[in-house]
Protein backbone atom coordinates (compact mmCIF):
# COMPACT_ATOMS: atom_id res chain seq x y z
CA UNK A 1 0.00 0.00 0.00
CA UNK A 2 1.16 3.91 -0.52
CA UNK A 3 1.76 4.73 2.52
CA UNK A 4 2.38 8.54 1.72
CA UNK A 5 0.95 10.32 -1.71
CA UNK A 6 1.92 13.25 -2.20
CA UNK A 7 -0.85 15.43 -4.26
CA UNK A 8 -0.87 15.91 -7.65
CA UNK A 9 0.55 19.56 -7.92
CA UNK A 10 -1.16 21.24 -10.76
CA UNK A 11 -2.26 20.32 -13.84
CA UNK A 12 -0.48 21.54 -16.65
CA UNK A 13 -2.84 23.20 -19.99
CA UNK A 14 -0.18 22.46 -22.74
CA UNK A 15 -0.91 22.76 -26.44
CA UNK A 16 0.03 19.12 -26.93
CA UNK A 17 -2.52 18.39 -24.36
CA UNK A 18 -5.48 15.71 -26.03
CA UNK A 19 -9.05 15.51 -24.61
CA UNK A 20 -11.21 12.63 -25.46
CA UNK A 21 -13.35 14.91 -27.69
CA UNK A 22 -9.75 15.31 -29.64
CA UNK A 23 -8.96 11.67 -30.75
CA UNK A 24 -9.28 10.77 -34.11
CA UNK A 25 -9.88 7.74 -36.10
CA UNK A 26 -6.58 6.27 -37.86
CA UNK A 27 -5.80 8.04 -41.30
CA UNK A 28 -6.74 11.31 -40.19
CA UNK A 29 -4.57 11.97 -37.87
CA UNK A 30 -1.27 10.95 -35.83
CA UNK A 31 -1.47 11.04 -32.23
CA UNK A 32 1.97 13.42 -31.02
CA UNK A 33 4.07 11.59 -28.72
CA UNK A 34 5.82 13.99 -25.98
CA UNK A 35 9.50 13.61 -25.67
CA UNK A 36 10.48 12.74 -21.67
CA UNK A 37 13.37 12.10 -20.48
CA UNK A 38 14.13 10.05 -17.60
CA UNK A 39 18.21 10.68 -17.18
CA UNK A 40 17.84 12.98 -14.15
CA UNK A 41 16.47 9.81 -12.60
CA UNK A 42 18.46 8.09 -10.24
CA UNK A 43 17.79 4.44 -10.00
CA UNK A 44 19.76 2.80 -6.92
CA UNK A 45 21.21 -0.01 -7.14
CA UNK A 46 19.31 -3.49 -5.99
CA UNK A 47 16.58 -5.88 -7.89
CA UNK A 48 13.37 -4.10 -7.09
CA UNK A 49 15.31 -1.11 -9.00
CA UNK A 50 16.38 -3.02 -11.91
CA UNK A 51 12.85 -4.01 -12.36
CA UNK A 52 11.29 -0.57 -11.83
CA UNK A 53 14.31 1.03 -14.46
CA UNK A 54 13.31 -1.93 -16.79
CA UNK A 55 9.24 -1.37 -16.76
CA UNK A 56 9.75 2.53 -16.93
CA UNK A 57 12.00 2.46 -19.86
CA UNK A 58 9.97 0.03 -21.92
CA UNK A 59 6.47 1.01 -21.10
CA UNK A 60 7.18 4.82 -21.22
CA UNK A 61 6.71 4.86 -24.78
CA UNK A 62 4.38 1.82 -25.33
CA UNK A 63 1.07 3.81 -25.58
CA UNK A 64 2.00 5.70 -27.42
CA UNK A 65 1.32 9.00 -25.52
CA UNK A 66 5.11 9.39 -24.98
CA UNK A 67 8.49 8.65 -26.54
CA UNK A 68 12.08 8.30 -24.90
CA UNK A 69 13.85 10.96 -24.95
CA UNK A 70 17.41 12.78 -24.37
CA UNK A 71 17.14 15.74 -21.36
CA UNK A 72 18.38 18.33 -24.15
CA UNK A 73 15.42 17.82 -26.31
CA UNK A 74 12.13 16.57 -24.09
CA UNK A 75 9.47 18.23 -23.07
CA UNK A 76 8.95 17.00 -19.57
CA UNK A 77 11.96 15.17 -17.64
CA UNK A 78 11.47 12.67 -14.91
CA UNK A 79 13.56 13.57 -11.46
CA UNK A 80 13.75 11.89 -7.90
CA UNK A 81 15.31 8.26 -6.97
CA UNK A 82 14.31 4.90 -6.83
CA UNK A 83 15.82 3.28 -3.94
CA UNK A 84 15.59 -0.53 -1.27
CA UNK A 85 15.34 -0.58 2.32
CA UNK A 86 15.23 -3.43 4.23
CA UNK A 87 11.64 -3.38 4.73
CA UNK A 88 10.60 -1.89 1.22
CA UNK A 89 11.16 -0.20 -2.01
CA UNK A 90 10.73 3.72 -1.89
CA UNK A 91 10.15 5.98 -4.92
CA UNK A 92 10.49 9.53 -4.77
CA UNK A 93 9.46 10.88 -8.44
CA UNK A 94 8.58 14.63 -10.10
CA UNK A 95 7.84 15.18 -13.47
CA UNK A 96 8.21 18.71 -14.54
CA UNK A 97 8.05 21.12 -17.75
CA UNK A 98 11.42 21.56 -19.25
CA UNK A 99 9.78 25.39 -20.58
CA UNK A 100 8.40 26.44 -17.73
CA UNK A 101 10.13 24.33 -14.91
CA UNK A 102 7.36 24.20 -12.93
CA UNK A 103 6.74 20.55 -11.15
CA UNK A 104 3.16 18.98 -12.90
CA UNK A 105 3.49 15.29 -11.01
CA UNK A 106 4.51 14.62 -7.88
CA UNK A 107 4.48 10.95 -5.96
CA UNK A 108 6.30 8.98 -3.80
CA UNK A 109 5.78 5.34 -3.17
CA UNK A 110 6.68 2.94 -0.34
CA UNK A 111 5.93 -0.57 -0.96
CA UNK A 112 7.06 -4.19 -1.00
CA UNK A 113 9.67 -5.14 -3.73
CA UNK A 114 7.36 -6.89 -5.58
CA UNK A 115 5.50 -3.66 -6.38
CA UNK A 116 8.35 -2.50 -8.49
CA UNK A 117 6.60 -3.26 -11.74
CA UNK A 118 3.58 -1.34 -10.68
CA UNK A 119 4.63 1.35 -9.43
CA UNK A 120 6.37 2.24 -12.44
CA UNK A 121 3.11 1.75 -14.78
CA UNK A 122 1.07 3.85 -12.15
CA UNK A 123 3.87 6.08 -12.11
CA UNK A 124 3.57 6.50 -16.15
CA UNK A 125 -0.64 6.81 -15.50
CA UNK A 126 -0.08 9.56 -13.66
CA UNK A 127 2.55 11.15 -16.29
CA UNK A 128 -0.52 10.18 -18.66
CA UNK A 129 -3.05 11.77 -16.84
CA UNK A 130 -1.59 14.65 -15.57
CA UNK A 131 -0.11 15.34 -19.76
CA UNK A 132 -2.86 14.15 -21.56
CA UNK A 133 -5.63 14.56 -18.86
CA UNK A 134 -6.88 11.08 -20.01
CA UNK A 135 -6.64 8.27 -17.72
CA UNK A 136 -3.98 5.94 -18.93
CA UNK A 137 -3.92 2.02 -19.58
CA UNK A 138 -0.26 1.13 -18.69
CA UNK A 139 -1.30 -0.21 -15.14
CA UNK A 140 -4.51 -1.99 -16.03
CA UNK A 141 -5.30 -5.25 -16.80
CA UNK A 142 -6.89 -7.75 -19.75
CA UNK A 143 -9.17 -10.68 -18.41
CA UNK A 144 -9.49 -13.22 -21.46
CA UNK A 145 -10.57 -16.80 -22.00
CA UNK A 146 -8.03 -19.39 -24.21
CA UNK A 147 -6.18 -22.23 -23.89
CA UNK A 148 -2.63 -23.43 -24.37
CA UNK A 149 -4.12 -27.18 -24.65
CA UNK A 150 -7.50 -26.90 -25.72
CA UNK A 151 -9.05 -26.65 -22.80
CA UNK A 152 -10.61 -23.35 -22.31
CA UNK A 153 -10.00 -21.55 -18.68
CA UNK A 154 -10.15 -17.67 -17.26
CA UNK A 155 -7.43 -15.99 -17.28
CA UNK A 156 -5.81 -12.71 -16.61
CA UNK A 157 -3.29 -10.36 -18.51
CA UNK A 158 -1.29 -7.15 -17.33
CA UNK A 159 -1.49 -4.47 -20.30
CA UNK A 160 2.16 -4.49 -20.31
CA UNK A 161 2.05 -8.21 -21.19
CA UNK A 162 3.38 -9.32 -18.16
CA UNK A 163 1.88 -10.98 -15.23
CA UNK A 164 -0.64 -13.85 -16.97
CA UNK A 165 -2.81 -15.45 -14.27
CA UNK A 166 -4.63 -18.47 -14.83
CA UNK A 167 -7.61 -17.93 -12.83
CA UNK A 168 -9.35 -21.47 -13.47
CA UNK A 169 -8.59 -24.78 -14.38
CA UNK A 170 -11.93 -26.20 -15.74
CA UNK A 171 -10.87 -27.27 -19.17
CA UNK A 172 -14.99 -26.01 -20.25
CA UNK A 173 -16.37 -23.77 -22.60
CA UNK A 174 -16.20 -20.43 -21.43
CA UNK A 175 -17.21 -17.09 -22.52
CA UNK A 176 -16.50 -13.39 -22.46
CA UNK A 177 -15.97 -12.20 -19.05
CA UNK A 178 -16.52 -8.53 -17.98
CA UNK A 179 -15.11 -6.48 -15.48
CA UNK A 180 -16.98 -4.69 -12.25
CA UNK A 181 -15.62 -1.43 -11.72
CA UNK A 182 -13.74 -1.76 -9.25
CA UNK A 183 -11.56 -4.30 -10.70
CA UNK A 184 -11.73 -6.72 -7.53
CA UNK A 185 -14.83 -9.11 -9.53
CA UNK A 186 -15.36 -10.77 -13.12
CA UNK A 187 -18.25 -12.31 -14.65
CA UNK A 188 -18.56 -14.65 -17.20
CA UNK A 189 -20.17 -17.54 -18.98
CA UNK A 190 -18.98 -20.95 -18.39
CA UNK A 191 -20.22 -24.91 -18.97
CA UNK A 192 -18.51 -26.01 -15.85
CA UNK A 193 -21.25 -27.59 -14.36
CA UNK A 194 -22.89 -28.76 -18.12
CA UNK A 195 -24.72 -25.87 -18.88
CA UNK A 196 -23.94 -22.54 -19.99
CA UNK A 197 -24.31 -20.34 -16.58
CA UNK A 198 -22.97 -16.85 -15.58
CA UNK A 199 -20.48 -16.73 -12.84
CA UNK A 200 -19.06 -14.31 -10.61
CA UNK A 201 -15.31 -14.72 -10.01
CA UNK A 202 -13.85 -12.49 -6.61
CA UNK A 203 -10.43 -12.13 -6.77
CA UNK A 204 -9.30 -11.01 -3.76
CA UNK A 205 -10.81 -13.86 -2.07
CA UNK A 206 -10.27 -16.16 -4.74
CA UNK A 207 -13.69 -17.39 -4.78
CA UNK A 208 -16.69 -18.39 -7.69
CA UNK A 209 -20.14 -18.05 -7.08
CA UNK A 210 -22.73 -18.95 -9.52
CA UNK A 211 -24.98 -15.68 -10.26
CA UNK A 212 -27.41 -16.89 -13.29
CA UNK A 213 -28.37 -20.83 -13.69
CA UNK A 214 -32.00 -20.59 -14.73
CA UNK A 215 -33.10 -23.33 -17.44
CA UNK A 216 -31.73 -22.67 -20.65
CA UNK A 217 -28.40 -20.42 -21.86
CA UNK A 218 -27.60 -17.76 -18.82
CA UNK A 219 -24.75 -15.69 -21.10
CA UNK A 220 -23.77 -12.18 -22.18
CA UNK A 221 -23.24 -11.28 -18.10
CA UNK A 222 -21.68 -7.10 -18.47
CA UNK A 223 -21.94 -4.60 -15.56
CA UNK A 224 -23.85 -1.07 -15.93
CA UNK A 225 -21.04 1.53 -15.07
CA UNK A 226 -22.58 2.01 -11.35
CA UNK A 227 -21.68 -1.68 -10.57
CA UNK A 228 -25.66 -1.94 -9.54
CA UNK A 229 -26.90 -3.77 -12.42
CA UNK A 230 -26.04 -6.56 -14.63
CA UNK A 231 -27.28 -7.25 -18.44
CA UNK A 232 -27.77 -11.04 -19.14
CA UNK A 233 -29.03 -12.82 -22.25
CA UNK A 234 -31.46 -15.68 -20.73
CA UNK A 235 -33.89 -17.80 -22.67
CA UNK A 236 -36.25 -18.99 -19.45
CA UNK A 237 -39.23 -16.94 -21.47
CA UNK A 238 -38.89 -19.49 -23.96
CA UNK A 239 -36.07 -17.63 -26.26
CA UNK A 240 -32.82 -15.75 -25.79
CA UNK A 241 -33.59 -11.98 -24.87
CA UNK A 242 -31.50 -9.13 -23.19
CA UNK A 243 -32.46 -8.26 -19.08
CA UNK A 244 -31.22 -6.59 -16.17
CA UNK A 245 -30.58 -7.87 -12.72
CA UNK A 246 -30.98 -4.65 -10.02
CA UNK A 247 -28.24 -6.30 -8.05
CA UNK A 248 -29.82 -5.26 -5.01
CA UNK A 249 -32.80 -6.48 -4.98
CA UNK A 250 -31.92 -9.39 -7.73
CA UNK A 251 -35.01 -8.33 -9.89
CA UNK A 252 -35.26 -9.09 -13.09
CA UNK A 253 -36.25 -5.93 -15.65
CA UNK A 254 -36.61 -7.84 -19.60
CA UNK A 255 -35.63 -5.35 -22.19
CA UNK A 256 -36.04 -7.39 -25.45
CA UNK A 257 -39.29 -9.22 -27.13
CA UNK A 258 -38.26 -11.14 -30.07
CA UNK A 259 -39.49 -14.32 -30.17
CA UNK A 260 -38.17 -15.15 -33.44
CA UNK A 261 -34.83 -14.22 -33.12
CA UNK A 262 -31.60 -14.66 -30.93
CA UNK A 263 -30.08 -11.54 -29.20
CA UNK A 264 -26.30 -11.87 -27.80
CA UNK A 265 -23.19 -9.58 -26.34
CA UNK A 266 -24.85 -6.90 -24.09
CA UNK A 267 -22.83 -3.92 -23.16
CA UNK A 268 -23.56 -0.52 -21.50
CA UNK A 269 -23.27 2.43 -22.76
CA UNK A 270 -20.54 5.14 -20.55
CA UNK A 271 -23.59 6.54 -19.05
CA UNK A 272 -25.40 3.69 -18.26
CA UNK A 273 -28.49 4.86 -19.83
CA UNK A 274 -28.31 2.64 -22.94
CA UNK A 275 -27.49 -1.23 -23.78
CA UNK A 276 -25.51 -2.02 -27.25
CA UNK A 277 -26.39 -5.82 -28.45
CA UNK A 278 -26.62 -8.05 -30.76
CA UNK A 279 -29.93 -9.29 -32.42
CA UNK A 280 -30.58 -11.02 -36.18
CA UNK A 281 -33.70 -9.56 -35.68
CA UNK A 282 -33.32 -7.76 -39.32
CA UNK A 283 -31.69 -11.01 -40.40
CA UNK A 284 -27.55 -11.83 -39.84
CA UNK A 285 -26.49 -10.63 -36.04
CA UNK A 286 -26.09 -6.75 -36.00
CA UNK A 287 -25.93 -4.11 -33.63
CA UNK A 288 -28.79 -2.68 -32.04
CA UNK A 289 -29.03 0.44 -29.16
CA UNK A 290 -32.15 0.72 -27.10
CA UNK A 291 -32.55 2.47 -23.48
CA UNK A 292 -31.83 0.14 -20.52
CA UNK A 293 -35.16 1.14 -19.25
CA UNK A 294 -36.11 -0.92 -22.45
CA UNK A 295 -37.98 0.36 -25.30
CA UNK A 296 -37.89 0.13 -29.29
CA UNK A 297 -34.50 -1.02 -30.21
CA UNK A 298 -32.58 0.73 -33.40
CA UNK A 299 -29.91 -0.94 -35.25
CA UNK A 300 -26.64 1.50 -35.65
CA UNK A 301 -24.86 -0.88 -37.60
CA UNK A 302 -25.27 -0.77 -41.67
CA UNK A 303 -22.09 -2.19 -43.83
CA UNK A 304 -21.11 -5.82 -43.13
CA UNK A 305 -22.78 -8.88 -43.92
CA UNK A 306 -22.69 -9.87 -39.87
CA UNK A 307 -21.64 -7.26 -36.93
CA UNK A 308 -20.70 -8.78 -33.59
CA UNK A 309 -19.44 -8.22 -30.49
CA UNK A 310 -19.90 -4.84 -29.55
CA UNK A 311 -18.21 -2.72 -27.17
CA UNK A 312 -18.53 1.11 -26.14
CA UNK A 313 -15.79 3.33 -25.38
CA UNK A 314 -15.87 6.18 -22.74
CA UNK A 315 -15.79 8.77 -24.98
CA UNK A 316 -19.22 7.62 -26.28
CA UNK A 317 -18.17 5.94 -29.60
CA UNK A 318 -18.48 2.01 -30.22
CA UNK A 319 -16.36 -0.68 -31.94
CA UNK A 320 -17.94 -3.62 -33.21
CA UNK A 321 -16.66 -6.30 -35.20
CA UNK A 322 -17.97 -6.23 -38.61
CA UNK A 323 -17.59 -9.08 -41.85
CA UNK A 324 -16.47 -7.44 -45.19
CA UNK A 325 -15.15 -9.54 -47.94
CA UNK A 326 -15.32 -12.36 -45.51
CA UNK A 327 -12.93 -11.26 -42.64
CA UNK A 328 -14.28 -9.96 -39.65
CA UNK A 329 -12.92 -6.34 -39.13
CA UNK A 330 -13.13 -3.13 -36.28
CA UNK A 331 -15.92 -0.99 -37.24
CA UNK A 332 -16.05 2.73 -35.08
CA UNK A 333 -19.47 3.86 -34.53
CA UNK A 334 -19.58 7.51 -33.69
CA UNK A 335 -22.87 8.25 -32.51
CA UNK A 336 -22.99 11.78 -33.34
CA UNK A 337 -22.45 11.21 -36.31
CA UNK A 338 -24.03 7.77 -36.72
CA UNK A 339 -20.97 6.93 -39.24
CA UNK A 340 -19.16 3.55 -39.39
CA UNK A 341 -15.37 3.97 -40.20
CA UNK A 342 -13.61 0.67 -40.85
CA UNK A 343 -10.18 0.74 -38.93
CA UNK A 344 -8.35 -2.28 -39.09
CA UNK A 345 -7.57 -4.32 -42.71
CA UNK A 346 -6.08 -7.21 -43.72
CA UNK A 347 -6.59 -11.49 -44.47
CA UNK A 348 -7.28 -11.82 -40.65
CA UNK A 349 -10.28 -11.51 -38.52
CA UNK A 350 -10.62 -8.97 -35.88
CA UNK A 351 -12.89 -10.77 -33.49
CA UNK A 352 -14.45 -9.10 -30.17
CA UNK A 353 -12.61 -5.75 -29.53
CA UNK A 354 -13.17 -3.66 -25.72
CA UNK A 355 -11.89 -0.15 -25.47
CA UNK A 356 -9.01 0.81 -22.70
CA UNK A 357 -10.02 3.33 -20.63
CA UNK A 358 -8.01 5.94 -22.90
CA UNK A 359 -10.84 5.74 -25.39
CA UNK A 360 -7.42 5.54 -27.76
CA UNK A 361 -6.39 1.72 -27.58
CA UNK A 362 -8.55 -1.44 -28.60
CA UNK A 363 -6.93 -4.33 -26.98
CA UNK A 364 -8.99 -7.70 -29.86
CA UNK A 365 -8.79 -11.28 -30.71
CA UNK A 366 -6.73 -11.51 -33.83
CA UNK A 367 -7.52 -15.04 -35.36
CA UNK A 368 -5.54 -16.33 -38.54
CA UNK A 369 -6.95 -19.61 -39.49
CA UNK A 370 -7.98 -21.30 -36.09
CA UNK A 371 -5.84 -19.38 -33.86
CA UNK A 372 -6.47 -16.15 -32.01
CA UNK A 373 -4.19 -13.86 -30.45
CA UNK A 374 -4.27 -10.68 -28.31
CA UNK A 375 -3.49 -7.50 -29.74
CA UNK A 376 -3.55 -4.05 -28.83
CA UNK A 377 -4.97 -1.68 -31.63
CA UNK A 378 -3.88 2.26 -30.92
CA UNK A 379 -6.23 3.85 -33.05
CA UNK A 380 -4.71 7.40 -33.72
CA UNK A 381 -1.57 5.78 -34.75
CA UNK A 382 -2.55 2.47 -36.61
CA UNK A 383 -0.01 0.97 -34.20
CA UNK A 384 -0.21 -3.05 -33.47
CA UNK A 385 1.26 -4.88 -30.40
CA UNK A 386 1.01 -8.33 -29.35
CA UNK A 387 -0.17 -8.30 -25.81
CA UNK A 388 -0.19 -12.53 -25.33
CA UNK A 389 3.13 -14.45 -26.53
CA UNK A 390 2.60 -17.34 -24.75
CA UNK A 391 1.60 -20.29 -27.50
CA UNK A 392 -2.05 -21.02 -27.23
CA UNK A 393 -5.99 -19.91 -28.47
CA UNK A 394 -6.44 -16.83 -27.04
CA UNK A 395 -9.91 -14.57 -27.25
CA UNK A 396 -12.31 -12.45 -25.54
CA UNK A 397 -10.50 -9.89 -24.44
CA UNK A 398 -11.74 -7.33 -21.63
CA UNK A 399 -9.64 -4.54 -20.54
CA UNK A 400 -10.34 -3.33 -16.98
CA UNK A 401 -11.50 0.24 -16.47
CA UNK A 402 -9.48 0.91 -13.41
CA UNK B 1 -24.92 -38.00 -19.11
CA UNK B 2 -21.86 -38.68 -20.80
CA UNK B 3 -21.35 -35.02 -21.81
CA UNK B 4 -21.55 -33.85 -18.86
CA UNK B 5 -19.27 -35.82 -17.05
CA UNK B 6 -16.94 -35.25 -19.81
CA UNK B 7 -16.14 -32.17 -18.87
CA UNK B 8 -13.08 -31.92 -15.86
CA UNK B 9 -14.61 -30.35 -13.09
CA UNK B 10 -11.83 -29.42 -10.69
CA UNK B 11 -11.00 -25.57 -9.72
CA UNK B 12 -7.33 -24.49 -8.91
CA UNK B 13 -5.91 -21.52 -6.68
CA UNK B 14 -9.17 -22.44 -4.43
CA UNK B 15 -11.66 -20.96 -5.71
CA UNK B 16 -14.72 -22.64 -4.55
CA UNK B 17 -18.02 -23.29 -6.38
CA UNK B 18 -20.87 -22.02 -3.78
CA UNK B 19 -23.50 -24.34 -5.56
CA UNK B 20 -26.14 -21.85 -4.85
CA UNK B 21 -29.84 -22.79 -6.32
CA UNK B 22 -30.60 -20.95 -9.55
CA UNK B 23 -31.99 -17.43 -8.45
CA UNK B 24 -35.41 -16.64 -9.88
CA UNK B 25 -36.30 -20.20 -11.09
CA UNK B 26 -40.03 -20.44 -11.57
CA UNK B 27 -41.93 -23.56 -11.77
CA UNK B 28 -44.07 -23.30 -14.74
CA UNK B 29 -46.85 -25.52 -15.61
CA UNK B 30 -48.44 -23.31 -18.47
CA UNK B 31 -46.52 -25.83 -21.45
CA UNK B 32 -49.15 -28.75 -20.37
CA UNK B 33 -51.21 -29.67 -23.34
CA UNK B 34 -52.41 -27.80 -26.67
CA UNK B 35 -51.45 -29.66 -29.69
CA UNK B 36 -50.61 -27.92 -32.33
CA UNK B 37 -51.94 -28.86 -35.94
CA UNK B 38 -51.17 -27.93 -39.76
CA UNK B 39 -48.36 -24.96 -40.20
CA UNK B 40 -48.50 -22.78 -37.40
CA UNK B 41 -46.89 -25.23 -35.37
CA UNK B 42 -43.86 -22.92 -34.82
CA UNK B 43 -45.80 -19.21 -34.50
CA UNK B 44 -46.28 -20.38 -30.79
CA UNK B 45 -43.62 -18.66 -29.40
CA UNK B 46 -45.67 -16.32 -28.34
CA UNK B 47 -44.68 -13.92 -25.52
CA UNK B 48 -47.52 -15.48 -22.96
CA UNK B 49 -45.42 -17.73 -21.20
CA UNK B 50 -46.68 -20.99 -23.21
CA UNK B 51 -42.86 -21.48 -24.05
CA UNK B 52 -41.30 -20.38 -21.14
CA UNK B 53 -38.58 -23.14 -19.54
CA UNK B 54 -39.41 -24.68 -16.44
CA UNK B 55 -36.55 -24.99 -14.20
CA UNK B 56 -33.77 -27.03 -15.09
CA UNK B 57 -34.21 -30.81 -13.11
CA UNK B 58 -32.19 -34.00 -12.88
CA UNK B 59 -31.89 -35.92 -16.11
CA UNK B 60 -32.10 -39.64 -14.78
CA UNK B 61 -30.11 -42.15 -16.77
CA UNK B 62 -29.78 -42.12 -20.10
CA UNK B 63 -31.28 -43.94 -22.89
CA UNK B 64 -28.79 -45.91 -25.19
CA UNK B 65 -30.39 -48.50 -26.69
CA UNK B 66 -32.75 -46.06 -29.32
CA UNK B 67 -30.63 -43.24 -31.45
CA UNK B 68 -32.30 -40.38 -33.03
CA UNK B 69 -31.21 -38.22 -35.89
CA UNK B 70 -29.39 -35.38 -35.56
CA UNK B 71 -31.88 -32.04 -36.95
CA UNK B 72 -30.40 -30.06 -39.34
CA UNK B 73 -30.14 -26.45 -39.80
CA UNK B 74 -29.46 -23.98 -42.98
CA UNK B 75 -26.80 -21.47 -42.72
CA UNK B 76 -27.75 -18.41 -40.05
CA UNK B 77 -31.13 -19.92 -39.13
CA UNK B 78 -33.07 -21.66 -36.69
CA UNK B 79 -36.05 -22.45 -38.69
CA UNK B 80 -36.74 -26.13 -39.46
CA UNK B 81 -37.46 -27.60 -43.21
CA UNK B 82 -39.95 -30.17 -43.86
CA UNK B 83 -37.41 -32.97 -44.08
CA UNK B 84 -36.02 -32.35 -40.50
CA UNK B 85 -39.44 -32.22 -39.47
CA UNK B 86 -40.20 -35.79 -39.17
CA UNK B 87 -37.03 -36.70 -37.31
CA UNK B 88 -38.17 -34.16 -34.53
CA UNK B 89 -41.83 -36.44 -34.96
CA UNK B 90 -39.92 -39.61 -34.31
CA UNK B 91 -38.75 -37.91 -31.02
CA UNK B 92 -42.57 -37.08 -30.20
CA UNK B 93 -43.64 -40.37 -31.29
CA UNK B 94 -41.11 -42.35 -28.58
CA UNK B 95 -42.18 -39.64 -25.28
CA UNK B 96 -46.07 -40.72 -26.26
CA UNK B 97 -45.19 -44.22 -26.23
CA UNK B 98 -42.45 -43.73 -22.90
CA UNK B 99 -44.58 -41.08 -21.16
CA UNK B 100 -41.67 -41.15 -18.22
CA UNK B 101 -39.37 -39.84 -20.71
CA UNK B 102 -37.56 -36.38 -21.17
CA UNK B 103 -34.99 -35.42 -23.62
CA UNK B 104 -32.37 -33.10 -23.67
CA UNK B 105 -32.12 -30.63 -26.90
CA UNK B 106 -28.46 -29.54 -27.42
CA UNK B 107 -28.07 -26.87 -30.29
CA UNK B 108 -24.87 -26.32 -32.12
CA UNK B 109 -23.53 -23.76 -35.00
CA UNK B 110 -20.79 -24.61 -37.34
CA UNK B 111 -17.58 -22.27 -36.60
CA UNK B 112 -17.98 -19.19 -38.62
CA UNK B 113 -19.46 -15.72 -36.56
CA UNK B 114 -19.02 -14.57 -33.41
CA UNK B 115 -19.07 -17.55 -30.36
CA UNK B 116 -21.31 -15.56 -28.68
CA UNK B 117 -24.02 -15.37 -30.90
CA UNK B 118 -23.79 -18.53 -31.99
CA UNK B 119 -24.21 -19.77 -27.86
CA UNK B 120 -27.89 -17.57 -28.62
CA UNK B 121 -28.40 -18.96 -32.22
CA UNK B 122 -27.61 -22.36 -30.73
CA UNK B 123 -30.13 -21.84 -27.90
CA UNK B 124 -32.65 -20.57 -30.66
CA UNK B 125 -32.27 -23.79 -32.55
CA UNK B 126 -32.82 -26.00 -30.07
CA UNK B 127 -35.83 -24.11 -28.79
CA UNK B 128 -37.18 -24.47 -32.27
CA UNK B 129 -36.90 -28.36 -31.92
CA UNK B 130 -38.72 -27.86 -28.23
CA UNK B 131 -41.45 -25.96 -30.47
CA UNK B 132 -42.08 -28.25 -32.32
CA UNK B 133 -42.17 -31.26 -29.68
CA UNK B 134 -44.97 -29.43 -27.96
CA UNK B 135 -46.49 -28.51 -31.11
CA UNK B 136 -46.48 -32.43 -31.29
CA UNK B 137 -48.15 -33.08 -27.66
CA UNK B 138 -45.27 -33.07 -25.38
CA UNK B 139 -45.24 -31.30 -22.22
CA UNK B 140 -42.48 -28.62 -21.94
CA UNK B 141 -41.72 -29.73 -18.43
CA UNK B 142 -40.00 -32.93 -20.04
CA UNK B 143 -37.99 -30.93 -22.93
CA UNK B 144 -34.91 -29.02 -21.68
CA UNK B 145 -32.73 -27.42 -23.83
CA UNK B 146 -29.03 -26.14 -24.29
CA UNK B 147 -26.87 -24.52 -26.41
CA UNK B 148 -23.22 -25.65 -27.03
CA UNK B 149 -22.67 -22.49 -29.80
CA UNK B 150 -19.80 -23.63 -32.39
CA UNK B 151 -17.84 -25.39 -28.95
CA UNK B 152 -18.62 -28.80 -30.25
CA UNK B 153 -18.03 -29.54 -33.84
CA UNK B 154 -18.98 -32.89 -34.71
CA UNK B 155 -16.67 -32.40 -38.04
CA UNK B 156 -13.30 -30.19 -37.17
CA UNK B 157 -12.83 -29.57 -41.11
CA UNK B 158 -13.87 -26.32 -42.28
CA UNK B 159 -16.27 -26.28 -45.52
CA UNK B 160 -19.35 -26.69 -46.54
CA UNK B 161 -19.74 -30.08 -45.96
CA UNK B 162 -18.40 -29.69 -42.35
CA UNK B 163 -20.29 -26.67 -41.42
CA UNK B 164 -23.27 -28.16 -42.60
CA UNK B 165 -22.80 -31.39 -40.29
CA UNK B 166 -22.08 -28.88 -37.43
CA UNK B 167 -25.35 -26.77 -37.69
CA UNK B 168 -27.59 -29.62 -35.63
CA UNK B 169 -29.60 -30.67 -32.73
CA UNK B 170 -29.25 -33.45 -31.09
CA UNK B 171 -31.55 -35.52 -28.74
CA UNK B 172 -30.29 -37.26 -25.54
CA UNK B 173 -33.84 -38.87 -24.11
CA UNK B 174 -33.15 -39.93 -20.09
CA UNK B 175 -35.62 -42.57 -18.15
CA UNK B 176 -35.97 -41.42 -14.28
Amino acid sequence: MVLTRLILLGSFLGVLSLSAADIRIVGEGRGEAVPVSIEDFRFERGDASAVFRDTLETNLSRWGWFRRSDAQHASYYLRGQSRETARAFVVDVEALSRRTGRTIYRERFREDASEARMLALRIIDGLTEAIHEVPGVASTRVAFIGSADGQQDLYTIGADGHDMMQLTRDGVPSFRPSWHPTRDVIFYTSFVRGFPDVYRVDLEAGRRSVVSREAGINAGASVSPDGRRLALILSRDGNPEVYIRDKSDGSLTRITYTPHNAEASPVWSPDGRQLAFVSDMQGGPHVFVVSSEGGRPRRISRGGSQNVTPDWGPDGRLVYSSRRRGRFQLVVYDPATEEETQITDGAVDHENPSWGRDGRHIVYARRDGRISTLHILDTQTNGQIRLTTRPGDWYFPAWSHR
Amino acid sequence: MKKLIRFRVCFSIGLILVVASGVGCRARQADRGARGNGDDYFDPMRLDGTYALGPRGEFGEEILDVAFENVHFGFDSYNIPQSERLKIQAVADYMHEHPEVTVLIDGHCDERGSREYNLSLGEHRALSVRAVLISEGISGDRIHTRSFGSEVPLDPRSNEEAWARNRRGEFTLFRP
